[in-house]
């Protein structure tokens, strides 16, 4: 469980800690959509340039985000094959039977993995410096301005983070369910995959059932405590926008901008 | 003055045969620690749900603080009734100790000024305000309970209904949530109903109420009903250490005072006594 890098939380004070939820959403949004529109050598750079500042604005070590890349890395290898061979067009490098290299092919998947491995790091980097908490505020507050077609907005959110708040209770009692399993006899490790999935089962059906009466219970204690519906509560939890999120929003803008002059203007 | 009157109270779940309350009538006054003993599946945990409208009775009336239960009044009732449940896991709503104890802030669109001083008040008085930041999977039981405490005292009932709420933990976890209890009793003048089959926790009690299968069957202080004995087991609790001393020190022919004891009186009785024949 330990091993999975990417979606984690590290804790910190650096300048990407302290920024609030709802700016890194936005930018990170706003980068990714922008990574698109990068075309050559320099849009790259500066692309890259800006990525880089900001993990260094992390204080997170980049060798902790190369390992968040590395469950991603047959995903990428294929992703990278299939443009080398079906990306056609230009210098013909090699070629046997229907597979063929091309000049076009090598560029299309050297853009694709460039794209790929920046769009990972910048959500990386979000997921890394953000509580999923926050981020779950994060997206409650830039979806309110839908409540005014009705779209229960704060139920969502709602929903959101009581599901974050019992991951670690289901991963327990998961858990639990298995070690229960074990000193029945049953070994998790062993055999083919049919044997595997076999295991698996009397592990998800109580989980299940447990977390059904969980969800009972759960509903009638927040009925106690006069919860009637999601919308008309205050909270507590409040977002603050400081300084840092302006400044970063400016740089991202004055950055991200320069790409688009320069595939458009020059 | 009686802050709530349950009269002739009747509830039947949909699948079975038997009523889970049957006929049942009492009445408790404020200010009263008042313990519903009984065994599992005496129907305790469900007048508990009927008596704040999680589930609504068959017949009968409940008048909590002077209003009559009905579906236009429940949430007011609810104001004034603070309820722990057994489960410390699945009523910690919040991402984090200050957040759960504001989610009935919350719900009741208290505005936020008033909530970040009420939740450290809140907290401070369970003895948790060093917690304050702290995710629930890195707390306790006793520590949740205490949480999900303040995080009824934030809203200032009149009453708290504990629904088996120390029966999930260790016996430190436990002394600790009845302690803090009664302090809160004390401070804030609240009226406690607890649902029980914990000795300890009833022998906090004022007043105790017996029910069994649906039916009341009596309602006695702690002396009185903890001197009945092995009949306690019968009724759905554990005897109390000083009565089992006593049962045994009878089987062997010694005269036993016929009064209840608790553990003190129980030393100093031995004491004074030869145990002779």
């Amino acid at each position: 469980m330990n091993k999975v890098m990417f979606g984690r939380f590290i804790p910190g004070h650096s300048w990407v800690h302290r920024m609030d939820p709802r700016a890194k959403l936005v930018l990170s949004f706003l980068y990714i959509a922008v990574v698109f529109f990068a075309n050559d050598f320099w849009t790259y750079l500066i692309m890259t340039v800006l990525l880089l500042a900001s993990v260094a604005a992390s204080a997170i070590p980049l060798k902790v985000y190369i390992r968040g890349l590395l469950p991603l890395f047959w995903l990428m290898i294929f992703t990278v094959l299939i443009q080398v061979f079906f990306g056609a067009g230009g210098h013909v490098y090699w070629q046997w039977g229907w597979l063929v290299v091309s000049q076009n092919g090598l560029n299309s998947a050297g853009l694709i993995l460039m794209r790929f491995v920046l769009i990972i790091l910048v959500s990386t980097i979000l997921t890394f410096t953000t509580e999923p908490l926050e981020i779950a505020d994060g997206i409650e507050s830039l979806l309110s301005p839908l409540r005014k077609v009705h779209f229960p907005v704060a139920t969502l959110a709602l929903m959101l983070s009581l599901a974050l708040r019992f991951v670690p209770t289901l991963m327990d009692e998961a858990e639990k369910i298995m070690n229960a399993q074990r000193s029945r006899g049953v070994d998790f490790g062993e055999g083919g995959l049919r044997q595997r999935i076999k295991t698996i089962v009397p592990i998800l059906i109580p989980l299940f059932v447990n977390a059904f009466n969980r969800a009972i219970e759960i509903s009638t204690a927040m009925e106690a405590r006069g919860y009637q519906d999601g919308e008309n509560r205050t909270k507590y939890r409040l977002l603050k926008w400081h300084g840092v999120d302006t400044v970063s929003l400016v740089i991202y803008v004055i950055s991200l901008g320069a790409v688009f002059a320069l595939r458009y203007f020059s | 003055m009686a802050i709530i009157q349950v009269e002739h109270l009747n509830y039947q779940y949909s699948n079975t045969d038997t009523k889970a309350i049957d006929d049942v009538s009492f009445e408790i006054q404020a200010g009263d620690w008042v313990a519903i003993v009984g065994h599992n599946g005496s129907g305790k945990s469900t007048l508990a749900k009927l008596l704040i409208g999680l589930m609504a009775a068959d017949s009968g009336k409940i008048t909590i603080d002077g209003q009559v239960l009905s579906p236009d009044t429940v949430w007011q009732i609810r104001e004034k009734v603070g309820m722990v449940f057994q489960n410390p896991d699945n009523q910690f709503v919040g991402a984090t100790v200050a957040d759960d104890v504001a989610f009935g802030m919350e719900n009741r669109s208290i505005d936020r000024d008033t909530m970040v001083t009420k939740v450290d008040e809140a907290l401070k008085q369970v003895d948790m305000l060093a917690y304050k930041n702290r995710e629930p999977a890195n707390l306790s039981g006793g520590q949740k309970q205490r949480v999900a405490l303040a995080g009824i005292i934030a809203i200032a009932p009149k009453i708290l209904i504990l629904d088996e709420a120390t029966s999930m933990l260790d016996p430190r976890g436990r002394q600790e949530i009845l302690a803090v209890i009664q302090q809160l009793k004390a401070q804030l003048n609240l009226t406690v109903l607890s649902i029980t089959h914990d000795i300890d926790e009833a022998a906090n009690a004022d007043r105790l109420v017996v029910i069994d299968d649906g039916h009341f069957v009596e309602e006695a202080t702690p002396e009185e009903l903890f001197s009945h004995g092995k009949q306690l087991v019968e009724m759905g609790l554990d005897v109390p250490l000083p009565e089992k001393v006593k049962d045994a020190l009878q089987e062997r022919h010694v005269a036993v005072p016929q009064t209840y004891l608790d553990e003190r009186g129980l030393v100093d009785w031995l004491r004074r006594s030869s145990l002779n024949k």
